[in-house]
């Protein structure tokens, strides 16, 4: 759980939204946080911790490693 | 439920960006309100420094009033639940406080220095204190608003 300026993480967080048909404030709901978390998570800004990852995962329909993945 | 919730994010920020504002301003303009009484500045501008503080520090609480009164509705209530378990703003929050404590450390660091080297007359207790405060709240603030607005 950190803040930065240069993404640490790489996500594919928007586009699984899109194809749940679910907005930053949807999502946001159903993980259980705001939705500037959502937001900073999906422009690289924030990491998430392994629960709320695993939370998103759940609610997206996919793995964890579907959403996020380590920079080469 | 989503245009309730935007609108009071949106309401939240225009507060928090209001208190921050306030609590800057009072902070800022209370240590010069002391320099201003130590140094013997002349009497307008003296009530002028206690007045701007005091104003920043209304503003202050009239923004945490309407904080209080928006969490008082349902709709602020989900929404301020929500936040107390987001760990985005918890991290911001640690941020913000190591930010503040350092930006006190530096300012003893500056009044210690500024006396060593010219002891000023009004580098009294209460210009210290005042100032000090002042360094940590406006650090501690700053940062926690530069990253909310990220």
């Amino acid at each position: 759980m950190s803040t930065q300026d240069t993404p640490r993480l790489l996500n594919q967080l928007k586009v699984r939204r899109a194809m749940n048909d679910l907005t930053q404030g949807d999502l946001a709901e159903k993980v259980g946080v705001t939705r500037k978390s959502v937001n900073s998570i999906e422009n690289g800004h924030f990491v998430p911790s392994t629960e709320l990852a695993l939370r998103m995962a759940r609610v997206l329909g996919c793995t964890v490693e579907d959403v996020f993945q380590l920079p080469d | 439920m989503e245009p309730d919730i935007m609108d009071i994010e949106s309401r939240v920020d225009a507060n928090q960006r209001l208190s921050s504002f306030g609590a800057v301003t009072g902070a800022i303009m209370l240590a010069l309100q002391h320099i201003a009484i130590e140094a013997h500045w002349p009497e307008w501008l003296q009530l002028s420094t206690i007045l701007v503080s005091a104003s920043g520090w209304l503003i202050y609480l009239w923004a945490l009033r309407q904080n209080k009164r928006m969490f008082a509705t349902p709709e602020g209530l989900a929404f301020k639940e929500q936040i107390e378990g987001d760990e985005l703003l918890q991290s911001l929050s640690k941020e913000a406080f190591v930010w503040g404590f350092a930006g006190m450390l530096l300012m003893q660091v500056v009044l210690i220095l500024t006396w060593t080297m010219f002891e000023p007359h009004f580098l009294t207790i209460p210009v210290a204190a005042t100032s000090t405060i002042a360094a940590g709240v406006s650090a501690a603030v700053l940062r926690h608003q530069t990253l909310w607005n990220r």
